[in-house]
């Protein structure tokens, strides 16, 4: 029985890019306390697409992920297949959010797998933004809000990028 | 409830705190970090600290209680908390708070394996509560035998009366 935390674009951008790097020292001390919250951290594809999507970052944050990703074994991409459709029906064929409409999906269908290979105890989004956590909450998803974890963290010693 | 206490300024200690939190997260008592560096609403210290059932301090960048925990472990001590210490072998109990409580065990660690004493201590919270109930169940079987022997010996002296008579 896994639990799971799906992350959104903002906090990737938070966490990812400038968390790690001004100061891996603080990136490594927090995935490990998540990784005693969290089995696995998910990365839904539309939050990469627009994580990379960043013109001039682009490069960068691909090295960027591709370091954390190999570092950091519990943090995967989604293995839950979402389509463009289910998207684009989700959010109004609107090109707007879908990384945060991609990661509800993604926990939505991790709630209702039934599967030995794929059993999941809990599912939380870590989101930033407030519509975006609204939406989640109405569709009775567990939510982590980025600020709690901030201020959690300043209790460590931490303090994540607002 | 079990609370879990540490030094101002021992990050590394709310970090223990805060793993092991999560680490055991099943046990069925609740567990709560008294917070030292963010979020601190003494009322809400104080109100947190007088359910406490048994209670944890952890020490890895400190050398020594601060006033604010000595007052914390103070109130626990003087309604004889059962107390866990979790200390690095050059932390100065002696002359401490602690020095002289006698309802404490100290876990010494030389090395600074924190996966080691998160593990163990997540393990020892799982424990907390079946040493609860072991232990009100053992003053309610000292009760339930000081009964008896009163009952036994109401009878005797009851026989020892009419034998008399």
């Amino acid at each position: 029985m896994k639990i799971i935390l799906i992350i959104d674009n903002d906090v990737a951008v938070n966490l990812f890019h400038e968390l790690f790097e001004n100061n891996q020292k603080h990136f490594q001390k927090l995935l490990s306390i998540l990784s005693t919250q969290y089995n696995e951290i998910w990365i839904p594809g539309e939050v990469k697409i627009e994580f990379l999507r960043h013109p001039q970052l682009k490069r960068k944050r691909k090295k960027i992920l591709e370091k954390i990703m190999e570092d950091y074994q519990f943090i995967r991409n989604c293995p839950i297949n979402v389509s463009d459709n289910d998207i684009d029906l989700a959010n109004n064929f609107s090109d707007e959010d879908r990384g945060e409409t991609d990661a509800i999906i993604q926990a939505v269908k991790a709630q209702s797998v039934k599967s030995p290979t794929l059993n999941f105890s809990g599912i939380s989004l870590l989101f930033k933004d407030k519509k975006a956590i609204k939406r989640a909450e109405q569709r009775n998803i567990s939510i982590l809000v980025y600020k709690d974890l901030a201020s959690q963290m300043r209790e460590v010693g931490l303090i994540l990028p607002a | 409830m079990i609370s879990i206490l540490y030094n101002e300024k021992d990050y590394e200690a709310a970090s223990i705190a805060l793993k092991v939190q999560s680490l055991a997260q099943n046990s069925t008592s609740k567990i709560y970090i008294v917070p030292k560096h963010y979020g601190r609403n003494p009322d809400n210290v104080s109100a947190n600290l007088s359910k406490t059932q048994s209670a944890i301090f952890i020490a890895h960048d400190t050398s020594s209680i601060d006033e604010q925990t000595k007052q914390e472990l103070t109130n626990l001590i003087d309604k004889s908390i059962p107390l866990q210490i979790v200390i690095p072998n050059w932390f100065k109990l002696r002359n401490s708070v602690l020095e002289h409580y006698q309802n404490k065990s100290v876990y010494e660690y030389s090395n600074t394996d924190k996966s080691q004493i998160v593990n163990d201590l997540a393990q020892y919270i799982k424990k907390i509560p079946q040493k609860i109930k072991g232990s009100s169940k053992q003053k309610n079987d000292d009760i339930a035998a000081g009964i008896l022997i009163a009952g036994l010996a109401l009878l005797l002296l009851a026989l020892a009366t009419s034998d008399a008579d």
